[in-house]
């Protein structure tokens, strides 16, 4: 029988008795040394549907009430347990390294948009000649340029304004109009003061940009250094 | 007879596409994760563009707007 792996945590922390995972499969805790696997029995992998992804989010996040786990990624199935535990020997220092390092940590998103106006989009017209898809061409550049430019910004100035509370960042650029997708990484006690600087944020810059703050996330972000 | 497909705020959009992008692209990648394929085509790459669908299909009863189609598009 296969099993689905959603987290590695710390010894000694078990799931629910009812905690159920992907086509309601009980989870449970596989001894790995120095980590425990969550893990449910599933005769094969995972389809790629919606109701697969959040029932991984929510063991992951079952995991995180009562400590840090390591995410991984959607669809880690493997054949029996010893294949499991020969996929977690292959990176088993690696991996014992980074819970340790996320220990007491939450991850914070930020989803940034901006009204700021694209401007002329030289693909409307079909260039006449060369001359006219080299201006298109540099045309293109320039926007691409500045929006970079305005990203970085964005990204900075709430950098700035939180000051040292994130102790790691993420930063994934994202088509227009929505500008940036920030991860942060905070300790877990300072939810409450990242929330009220997030917030000090949004209004200092309302109706000049849109700021979401998503989360607190178990470390997806950050599981990989 | 109303639509079912429920209705989502801008936030809860934006909710929804982060814990996409987190699930299906974030977290540590085990070497050798299993993929069927059927006649060579991976059917994780079939299964992502189905997931695609389904985020579509959460975003409302007027079909994607380009705010809707956008966030459709950026997951990986």
């Amino acid at each position: 029988m296969g099993l689905y792996l959603y987290c590695l945590v710390p010894p000694g922390h078990e799931p629910a008795r009812s905690l159920a995972g992907l086509d309601d499969a009980l989870v449970e805790a596989f001894e790995a040394g120095p980590f425990d696997a969550w893990v449910s029995t599933s005769e094969r992998p995972p389809t790629s549907d919606l109701a697969s992804v959040t029932r991984h989010h929510d063991v992951v996040r079952a995991a995180a009430v009562a400590t840090t786990p390591l995410p991984v990624r959607f669809g880690a199935w493997v054949a029996d347990e010893r294949a499991l535990a020969q996929r977690l020997d292959g990176q088993r220092d690696a991996l014992a390294a980074t819970l340790a390092a996320l220990a007491g940590k939450v991850e914070v998103g930020v989803h940034v948009t901006d009204s700021e106006p694209e401007g002329e989009d030289p693909g409307a017209t079909p260039p006449a000649d060369g001359r006219g898809y080299l201006r298109a061409l540099s045309i293109r550049y320039a926007a691409r340029q500045r929006r970079r430019d305005r990203q970085d910004a964005a990204a900075r100035r709430l950098r700035e304004h939180l000051g040292g509370l994130p102790t790691d960042e993420r930063v994934r650029r994202l088509d227009a109009p929505d500008l940036v997708a920030i991860a942060h990484l905070i300790d877990r006690e300072q939810e409450g003061l990242y929330r009220e600087l997030a917030a000090d944020f949004t209004r200092e810059h309302a109706g000049t940009c849109g700021v979401y703050v998503t989360g607190p996330w178990p470390p997806y972000s950050f599981a990989v250094p | 007879m109303p639509d079912p497909t429920p209705i989502l705020t801008e936030h809860e959009r934006v909710s929804l596409v982060e814990l996409v992008n987190r699930v299906v692209d974030r977290g540590v990648s085990l070497s050798g994760e299993v993929t069927i394929s059927v006649a060579d085509v991976d059917l994780l790459f079939v299964g992502l563009r189905l997931l695609l669908s389904s985020v579509e299909r959460v975003e409302g009863p007027d079909g994607p707007t380009p705010a809707r189609a956008r966030i459709s598009e950026r997951i990986p």
